[in-house]
């Protein structure tokens, strides 16, 4: 029971920086698209860790697993919108890295929650690889942030692609 | 972990992948297909990007202008007779007794009008007399046209005019060696509009060696028009019942800002103008294919121009070429000052009308570059027009109420008027760089007044405030990109001009909040932002305060302005090299090469002082230099346009989009000052320092009093 309260809530706060973004871009309070992202975070990393400790197939442990999935695609989502609408010029570096760290982090919650419960749930098996694949989206967007050199690959990857429909 | 756990996880990794593929196959597979079904046309693997001198172009273009010349002449001649005709009819009736005097007085008159008429055409060529009515023997003349048959061509005539049936271009294709009677043809059926002899004497010949090999396009072209290149492929039309193929010239959608996608649907538009029925549109073949375009020199006479993509090779990147360049940009800018000192603000060089809109943030930079302009050439008119723009913005400067002595400007019209961080910064910088041109003439209680006010939108943290809330109303919360450096760079040069540490240490504040704080939270560098303005202020405030942190940083944003170039010359389309990613779609954008070559040109400054034996952001700044030379208008590629002595010397937007901005023209002059100082040891220097025996008298009263 208390699994599907964490994951009816982290889904609720999860909804809520996408469903911001989408519905008005360029009006979205940013504070309250990164306070919804902390929620979803919080909550999350409440219910993965309280599920831990219980059997690996009771449903408490795989649902707060899957609603941190969600939160953390939500999120990325979230940052696309976000640099789509051009809120680079509204925003703080906070409210992005806000973003980032409360998605990233609730890919990983969701990663652990679904390994320790794959062998019991076939939704944490199936889901397993889509949540390490989101994890691996952040650790490359941070690789982007971090290292000169990922730029230069993303610049080559642009020039190319301009060069394939142009040259 | 068990075998069915596995095989489920590699089950959803092989499901993912396969989500993943068939999404990018719907979301750009038809896009990635004619990205494929592009490529080089079979046959011409080997032709290079800009065609090779040719003979025959130049004795075709050679046979073009006499006849043009003589059709000029012929009219201006048959104008001069008919009235003189009627003069001497005047004067018949005014006195009846002397007919026979006036009849032999109109004769001589006319005979006398047509040779100087005959004698005045473009190229001075001695065409009057007989000689205007016997043609010279081609055939003997230029022996090359025996060789017209071997390959298609077509010839085309664009004449400086906006009225679109006069303007062409006006063609004809050359089957056979009569060059002469096909271009008499062409001259004969021009509309009447275009016999105007003034529109017919600034008239352009380009010649197009239509090349073998074709490449069968994808329906419309592709998606999006993905397996055209602009402006350097043509759309031939086949239909067995249409006779001839049509052709839709490469350069015409370069020329006529013809967007990639919509290409195909211009070719057919102006097939079925040509003649085409509709159903043998819909049901002709289509396919690609290339032609080595020449355009005549102005005037003619000179060899013939090759041309790609409807502009010249580019010029070189030479100290005279670039002087030259600073110097026709700011003669456009002279010309598109007026009386008030406000600038065109976008003229549309392709339709030959002013765009709306206006910015007084654009109106300081421009006038900013005008003074710098004339540091280097010396020309008056520069100045005056200069000081006039700066006597535009100081009356819509205004004082702030609360806080008596600080000055900001106000930008935009009707109720939005907002005081920008950015329109006190280029204000700034502006009257500083005027009294760089001409020491004691500068408004300094503007200067000073500006200054105070962006020190008071400086945050604790160094950060500005973008927006000043001047009237209670102003609630957004945008940050600028640009504002911030445009404020602090003005800042440096008040300090450069003034010697006052304290400007100094606004600067140094806001430098260092780029540098440690500026998108840096929880431990990520969100990113470095292409702040092109903020480059050139922690350059010029290096010389002063250096600092290894900020230099790191400036070159890092040097870099990051790069990376998102076409900066490699062995794999890019010579005519693209140091253009700007501006979308898959679209040809590279010129005016970021202008805005973007300050930056890079600070960068490359910064380098050679700091980091002796590297020459990285030097290269960026001279591969981004050839982009901006060769998207300013001159007369080697301005043969399309309706008012080309209107467009001479501004800096175009795009090679496909004609629309020169006064901003784009500041960005390009800028750029290439900063370029210079690299180049040539005679250039003013961009951050040259004021010193204290150099100021002029009413500064130093400015000063005292502001203390």
């Amino acid at each position: 029971m208390k699994g599907i309260v964490f994951a009816v809530l982290t889904a609720l706060f999860a909804s809520v920086p996408p469903w911001l973004m989408a519905t008005e871009p360029k009006k979205s309070d940013p504070d309250e698209v990164v306070t919804a992202a902390f929620a979803a975070l919080v909550v999350t990393l409440i219910g993965v860790a309280l599920g831990w400790r219980r059997p690996a197939e009771d449903k408490a442990v795989v649902l707060p697993g899957l609603a941190g999935a969600a939160a953390s695609v939500t999120a990325l989502v979230s940052i696309g919108l976000a640099v789509g609408a051009e809120r680079q010029n509204y925003w703080d570096a906070f409210h992005f890295a806000a973003l980032f760290w409360c998605g990233a982090l609730c890919g990983v919650a969701a990663v652990a929650s679904f390994v320790k419960s794959r062998g019991t749930s076939g939704i944490a098996s199936n889901l397993l690889s889509p949540a390490a694949a989101v994890v691996a989206a952040y650790v490359v967007l941070w690789s982007w942030m971090t290292f000169s050199f990922v730029q230069d690959i993303e610049g080559a990857v642009l020039r190319w692609t301009w060069l394939l429909t142009h040259g | 972990m068990s075998t069915s756990g596995s095989r489920n996880t590699a089950l959803s990794a092989l499901t993912i992948l396969v989500f993943v593929a068939v999404g990018v196959y719907l979301w750009i597979g038809s896009s990635l297909q004619a990205a494929m079904d592009r490529g080089t046309i079979p046959g011409l693997e080997d032709e290079p990007f800009y065609p090779p001198a040719d003979p025959v172009a130049d004795a075709i273009l050679a046979v073009a202008r006499d006849a043009l010349d003589r059709e000029v002449a012929g009219i201006r001649a048959e104008a001069a007779a008919k009235a003189a005709v009627e003069e001497a009819a005047k004067a018949a009736e005014s006195s009846p007794s002397e007919d026979g005097g006036a009849e032999d007085s109109s004769g001589g008159s006319a005979d006398s009008v047509a040779g100087a008429g005959a004698g005045d055409t473009p190229n001075g060529a001695e065409t009057g007399g007989t000689e205007a009515v016997t043609p010279p023997n081609d055939a003997s003349d230029f022996p090359q046209l025996g060789q017209v048959a071997d390959h298609p061509w077509v010839v085309s005539l664009y004449l400086p005019t906006r009225n679109e049936d006069a303007r062409g271009p006006h063609v004809r294709r050359l089957p056979d060696a009569d060059v002469r009677v096909a271009v008499d043809s062409l001259l004969d059926a021009l509309p009447s509009a275009a016999r105007a002899p003034d529109v017919l004497a600034g008239g352009r010949w380009k010649v197009d060696r239509i090349l073998p090999g074709r490449r069968p396009l994808p329906p419309k072209g592709g998606y999006g028009g993905v397996a055209l290149d602009a402006g350097i492929d043509g759309i031939e039309l086949t239909h067995p019942d249409a006779g001839a193929p049509f052709w839709y010239l490469p350069s015409w959608s370069a020329e006529r800002e013809t967007k990639r996608r919509r290409i195909y649907s211009s070719a057919i538009k102006a097939a079925r103008a040509d003649g085409w029925s509709k159903s043998n549109t819909n049901e002709a073949s289509v396919s690609a294919f290339r032609t080595r375009a020449y355009v005549e020199a102005l005037g003619g006479g000179a060899p013939a121009r090759p041309t790609q993509r409807g502009n010249a090779v580019g010029r070189p990147s030479t100290v005279p070429e670039i002087r030259r360049s600073i110097e026709i940009a700011a003669d456009y800018l002279v010309r598109e000052t007026d009386g008030r000192g406000k600038f065109t603000y976008r003229y549309n060089a392709y339709a030959d009308k002013n765009d709306g809109g206006y910015n007084m943030l654009r109106h300081a930079g421009t006038a900013y570059s005008m003074f710098q302009a004339y540091r280097l050439v010396g020309d008056e008119a520069i100045y005056d027009a200069a000081a006039r723009a700066m006597d535009y913005y100081r009356r819509r400067m205004k004082e702030d109420e609360d806080r008596p002595g600080e000055w900001f400007i106000l930008d935009g019209g009707g109720s939005r008027k907002r005081a920008k961080l950015g329109g006190a910064g280029l204000g700034l910088l502006a009257y500083v760089e005027m009294e760089k041109a001409k020491p004691g003439s500068s408004d300094y209680e503007a200067m000073l007044g500006l200054a105070r006010h962006i020190e008071h939108m400086q945050q604790d943290d160094g950060s500005f405030e973008s927006f000043y809330n001047w009237d209670g109303k102003e609630k957004t919360t945008r940050k600028s990109t640009f504002y911030p450096g445009e404020a602090t760079l003005a800042l440096v040069r008040l300090h450069q001009l003034t010697g006052d540490e304290r400007w100094l240490d606004v600067a140094e504040r806001a430098a260092d909040y780029y540098v440690d704080k500026r998108w840096v939270s929880l431990g990520l560098r969100i990113y470095i932002p292409p702040d092109a303005w903020g480059l050139q202020a922690l350059e010029e405030l290096d010389r002063v305060r250096p600092n290894s942190r900020r230099e790191k940083y400036a070159l890092a944003v040097s870099e990051s302005i790069a990376r998102h170039k076409l900066m490699d010359p062995e794999v890019t389309p010579p005519d693209m090299v140091g253009g700007d990613l501006s979308g898959l779609g679209s040809l590279p954008l010129a005016a970021n090469s202008g805005s973007y070559g300050e930056a890079l040109t600070a960068g490359a400054r910064l380098e050679a002082r700091r980091r002796p034996g590297e020459t990285r952001h030097q290269e960026h700044a001279q591969t981004n230099l050839t982009m901006q030379l060769r998207n300013q208008f001159t007369e080697a590629n301005d043969w399309f346009l309706p008012n080309p002595t209107r467009a001479h010397g501004g800096f175009r937007f795009k090679p496909n989009n004609h629309e020169i901005g006064n901003d784009v023209v500041q960005h390009n002059i800028s750029g290439l000052m900063g370029i210079l100082q690299l180049m040539d040891p005679d250039a003013p220097n961009i951050g040259l320092v004021v010193s204290d025996a150099e100021r002029s008298a009413p500064l130093k009263a400015a000063m005292e009093a502001a203390q």
